[in-house]
């Protein structure tokens, strides 16, 4: 069991703590205040916990995880908001700053891990 | 027709002589965006391409995926990329980051023929097939697989790994 001051702490613990930093933070007013949430959250994680150097340019798994990049940025069924992909998970960014990450491949595709309101209380999924 | 639409007509073909498998595409915003490729198994199995237009197509596959991560494998064309889905889907093999590569795989992943590495190195044909078949046996020397790779455009390093997960690289030569 890593304690939170610990390094190398694996990816799935990493990634629980990116879930639960995602769900405290206030809500984000717009999509480019909710983007930099979730960069700066992710980040801030990987780097005081996952003991691997800041790479974005190493496309290969380099064991450190990385936010979604413009270049990930697929079109979207939802109008009102953006959806990126990355390896394993569609996030969903709404125009209202609501944050939604959601499984695309194995295990269990389609299981949402985040839902969160943007500041007028509204989900992604309500948007359009 | 771009190289990823090459691919996904390549595929479509393929897969409708397959049973259990469905085949997803998922097209970028903007045009310069990446592509995402994927073959679904009724199993659980995936094998997903991603295409970025001037880095070629990378690909991961298994039955679990590590959230927000890169992606294991990379192939310059989508020849290459087609050649290794395929692959991937009937031997059900999961991919790896650091899985090792044959060399000689390695040499057609980078996209050369066996006579141009051998005319780099001044050697023949007959002398780079030797070479590979030792580096296969685990009998080549450092120096002779340091400039097989440079050959190839690239820089050996070599890494000693610790049953207690410490892994470091080994300085050989200046």
């Amino acid at each position: 069991m890593c304690c939170p001051w610990s390094m190398d702490m694996d990816r799935s613990q990493r990634f629980a703590l990116f879930l639960a930093a995602l769900k405290e933070a206030p809500a984000a007013h717009d999509r480019a205040s909710a983007r930099l949430l979730l960069e700066v959250t992710l980040n801030r994680i990987e780097e005081a916990y996952s003991g691997l150097p800041f790479d974005p340019e190493n496309w290969k798994n380099d064991g450190r995880m990385y936010p979604p990049q413009s270049d990930q940025e697929q079109v979207s069924p939802i109008p009102g908001t953006s959806l990126f992909f990355s390896l394993k998970h569609r996030i969903w960014i709404g125009d209202n700053g609501a944050v939604r990450i959601e499984r695309r491949l194995p295990p269990n595709p389609g299981s949402v891990e985040l839902d969160k309101p943007g500041s007028d209380g509204n989900l992604c999924t309500k948007l359009g | 027709m771009n190289a990823c639409e090459s691919l996904v007509s390549k595929l479509e073909s393929w897969a409708s002589s397959q049973t259990g498998l469905e085949l997803e595409v998922s097209k970028p915003l903007h045009s310069t965006g990446h592509w995402f490729v994927t073959l679904h198994g009724a199993d659980g199995y995936t094998a997903e391409a991603e295409w970025r237009q001037h880095r070629g197509f990378g690909l991961v596959a298994g039955f679990e995926f590590e959230p927000f991560s890169g992606v294991d494998e990379i192939y310059t064309t989508w020849q290459q990329a087609y050649d290794r889905m395929v692959e991937l889907w009937a031997t059900r093999d999961e991919t790896s980051a650091s899985r090792p590569v044959q060399v000689a795989e390695l040499r057609k992943l980078r996209g050369h023929l066996q006579k141009e590495v051998a005319a780099q190195m001044g050697i023949t044909k007959g002398g780079l097939s030797q070479i590979e078949a030792s580096v296969d046996e685990g009998k080549v020397q450092i120096d002779t697989l340091s400039k097989l790779v440079a050959a190839m455009g690239g820089r050996l390093v070599i890494s000693a790994a610790f049953p207690d997960g410490t892994e470091r690289k080994v300085a050989v030569g200046r």
